[in-house]
């Protein structure tokens, strides 16, 4: 079975460019906690988190509108292709604490897999 | 031009002159649906804005104010330059001809400072591929302005060379970073129905966020 078969999750994303403002006022309009970052080929580049708004801009005291998502994303990240199998990209995670990740088809971000939907195909 | 504005002017636009956006909407069997659709497209084009407009759009300063000057100015000695040209009609060209070269000439160097001005503006806030994409995009529109900077430069279109300079000058630019941002927006709407099944994020809206591209248009 192949990730296209999953259900994924439309792709949340924001540019590297973005202020972290911006990416600050998405994660407060959608209730994920995670935002994937991708560049000007809308390719993945990293992932920001809540937690890392507050660990790496707030708690650090630095100014969120002249910081950019590229600047405190975490990268790299583990990047899924639509036509991977689902057991192989599975087996690749198990060693990481991620509970989603981004679903790419010719390198561009088309979507979000999470941990749920991989736990309900794997054998 | 702020997000809010944007996804306003286009949103209307996209659903009632797309052809492509149209028939996609046409799809959904019940009104309910054929809003869900139109929320999703608005939700693209904020994402687009997000992506290729914003930077663009809302780092226009002083630089914006100056070149608006020097075009309009550029445009004043231009009309100036015309009607000093046939000021004692055709035979008196000879005389008047000088003075008007002066003033064309004023016209152009602040019509091509403002063109400077906005190509830079251009290479360092817009959206492309890359720095190999924007220098083309700026040389293209330069180049497709040049006929009509000759033409205004002349004294003989009376008016309609210099108007199109005039008006077809920044919107150059303006209208690249548009036509850019809204392909997107729309790629990204299409496409969405596209490959495997997908979830929303709408699904995933917070109803105590849900107009929160007020705020974050400024």
């Amino acid at each position: 079975m192949k990730i296209k078969d999953c259900v994924l999750i439309e792709a949340f994303k924001c540019n590297q460019e973005e202020t972290i403002v911006d990416v600050a006022k998405k994660l407060r309009k959608i209730t994920l906690r995670h935002i994937f970052v991708t560049n000007e080929q809308d390719e993945p580049q990293g992932i920001i988190s809540i937690v890392d708004i507050n660990n790496r801009v707030v708690a650090e005291n630095k100014n969120p509108q002249e910081l950019k998502a590229k600047d405190i994303m975490s990268q790299p990240i583990e990047i899924v292709n639509l036509e991977e199998d689902i057991e192989t990209f599975y087996n690749k995670i198990t060693e990481t604490n991620h509970v989603m990740w981004p679903v790419t088809e010719n390198n561009k971000m088309i979507g979000i897999i999470t941990i749920h939907q991989l736990m309900k195909h794997i054998k | 031009m702020g997000k809010q504005e944007f996804v306003n002017n286009y949103i209307e636009r996209l659903t009632t002159k797309d052809n492509d956006i149209k028939d996609y909407l046409e799809r959904a069997e019940t009104e309910d649906q054929k809003q869900e659709l139109k929320k999703r497209l608005k939700f693209s084009l904020e994402n687009a804005y997000d992506a290729y407009g914003k930077e663009y759009f809302e780092s226009k300063g002083i630089g914006s104010y100056l070149s608006t000057a020097l075009r309009w100015g550029g445009a004043a000695a231009d009309v100036t330059g015309t009607y000093t040209f046939w000021s004692l009609g055709p035979a008196g060209v000879h005389i008047t001809a000088p003075a008007a070269a002066g003033f064309k000439g004023a016209a152009l160097a602040g019509k091509s400072l403002a063109d400077l001005i906005d190509s830079q503006h251009y290479l360092r806030h817009a959206k492309t591929k890359g720095l190999a994409d924007k220098v083309k995009d700026s040389t293209k529109i330069i180049t497709e302005g040049a006929l009509e900077r000759a033409a205004s430069y002349t004294p003989f279109t009376f008016g309609v060379a210099e108007a199109a300079d005039l008006f077809r000058g920044k919107s150059k630019y303006d209208a690249k970073v548009t036509n850019r941002t809204l392909q997107y927006a729309k790629d990204n709407f299409l496409n969405q129905g596209k490959g495997p099944r997908k979830v929303n994020l709408t699904k995933f809206e917070d109803p105590a966020y849900k107009e929160d591209n007020l705020s974050i248009a400024g």
